[in-house]
């Protein structure tokens, strides 16, 4: 063992050391002078700190103090707060507690970050589609992708025949669903069903209600 | 050594008896303004975690486990209160080393200092030591070496482990050894 591990037994001698490590030092201290040099002074430093132990500040007027704690007391009962209050109180005592705090904010910080990249993403890929459509007519993009359509027509009626038991409510219009679901989006919009949760698809349109608007504009 | 009140009075303010809480606040607020004072060095500042932690002790105190030591309780309300004040507020050491050092030898030698006069060295002695210490080491220091709590208490009250607790006391000893021999005073 070197000083400098003897010199945090000194340090926290007065804590107590066990017999090995007190037997240790003391068999170390014979033979260096620097760590009896710590030792003498950590023992002066410790009656140093003994005599301002013993200097206890003094309370001037001490039935002042409990006056005012007292009369603090009783103004708090008198304007003592309601169920309601006291359920609010507790609430806000909790939420503001300090283990809770950081656990709060990075939850906050996380769905913030979530929030924005799914806004991104989506606007990204709301814009992408626009750009597209703006070249086309109804007409002439479902003319020119006519295989496409039959595809989705299959697809549709294949899922449309498994889901035939589903209410179905819309509020997407046939021919902007057609588009949408013409540019490849198909697979995604139904990522859904099989269990691939997509909170933005989902926001959109249903499965059934994709199928019910799909097969109306196909009519 | 805190001398711990009967039973009896904690039962009674337990039930809200402002009178049982009147003793309980005269019997325990020497000891809670001499630790606020040492923690925060500042008479006014003292005071008023006093009375914030009776406020708090008098509205929680029929959630307080009597099998528990009073005192534990107190100490570790009035800790975090200073605690919260030292981290809000800044220290700052204006006097010199050789001030500070005429400061604490008469403090240490005189012993029939005027209360006023008592109060005011002993928050320059106090500063002056531990005025380089973090609030945790500053906390634990005064605990273990001032108020001659035991480890295992302060651990209770700070809610850190031994080791930790040993650590910080271990530095912040070895700052307060470096500012004695700056005064020349070991």
């Amino acid at each position: 063992m070197n000083c400098n591990q003897f010199e945090k037994y000194i340090f926290l001698k007065k804590e107590g050391l066990s017999q090995d490590k007190q037997s240790l030092l003391e068999t170390h201290i014979l033979s260096c002078n620097s760590c009896k040099k710590l030792l003498d002074s950590i023992e002066k430093s410790g009656n140093i700190i003994n005599q301002i132990r013993q200097k206890e500040p003094i309370l001037a007027n001490p039935g002042l103090l409990t006056e005012n704690i007292i009369r603090s007391i009783k103004q708090l009962e008198t304007t003592k707060p309601g169920l309601f209050e006291n359920l609010i109180e507790r609430f806000l005592n909790w939420f503001f507690a300090p283990f809770v705090r950081p656990v709060l904010v990075s939850v906050a910080v996380f769905m913030i970050s979530w929030f924005l990249y799914q806004e991104t993403q989506d606007q990204m890929q709301i814009a992408g589609l626009e750009n597209q459509l703006k070249k086309y007519s109804v007409n002439e993009y479902v003319a020119a992708h006519e295989s496409q359509k039959n595809y989705i027509i299959n697809k549709a009626a294949k899922i449309y025949n498994e889901n035939n038991s589903k209410g179905e409510v819309g509020y997407l219009k046939p021919d902007y669903h057609l588009r949408f679901s013409s540019f490849g989006q198909i697979d995604k919009l139904y990522n859904f069903r099989n269990h691939k949760f997509n909170f933005r698809n989902f926001k959109k349109l249903t499965p059934s209600v994709h199928l019910k608007l799909f097969s109306d504009s196909t009519k | 050594m805190v001398q711990q009140i009967s039973r009896e009075i904690i039962s009674r303010c337990k039930l809200k008896d402002l009178v049982a809480f009147q003793k309980l606040v005269e019997h325990y607020q020497s000891f809670a303004y001499t630790l606020a004072f040492r923690l925060v060095c500042n008479d006014d500042d003292a005071k008023d975690v006093v009375q914030e932690s009776f406020i708090r002790i008098w509205k929680h105190i029929p959630e307080f486990d009597s099998n528990n030591q009073f005192s534990t309780w107190l100490f570790k309300i009035v800790t975090n209160l200073c605690y919260d004040h030292l981290k809000s507020k800044k220290r700052r050491n204006s006097l010199s080393i050789d001030d500070l050092k005429s400061t604490a030898f008469n403090f240490l030698s005189d012993k029939d200092l005027e209360e006023n006069f008592v109060n005011q060295n002993l928050i320059q002695v106090i500063e002056s030591l531990a005025n380089q210490l973090t609030p945790k080491q500053r906390i634990v220091f005064i605990l273990r070496d001032l108020q001659d709590l035991e480890t295992d208490e302060i651990a209770d009250i700070l809610n850190m482990d031994a080791g930790k607790i040993k650590s910080n006391l271990y530095y912040a000893r070895q700052n307060i050894r470096m500012q004695l021999e700056k005064m020349n005073l070991i």
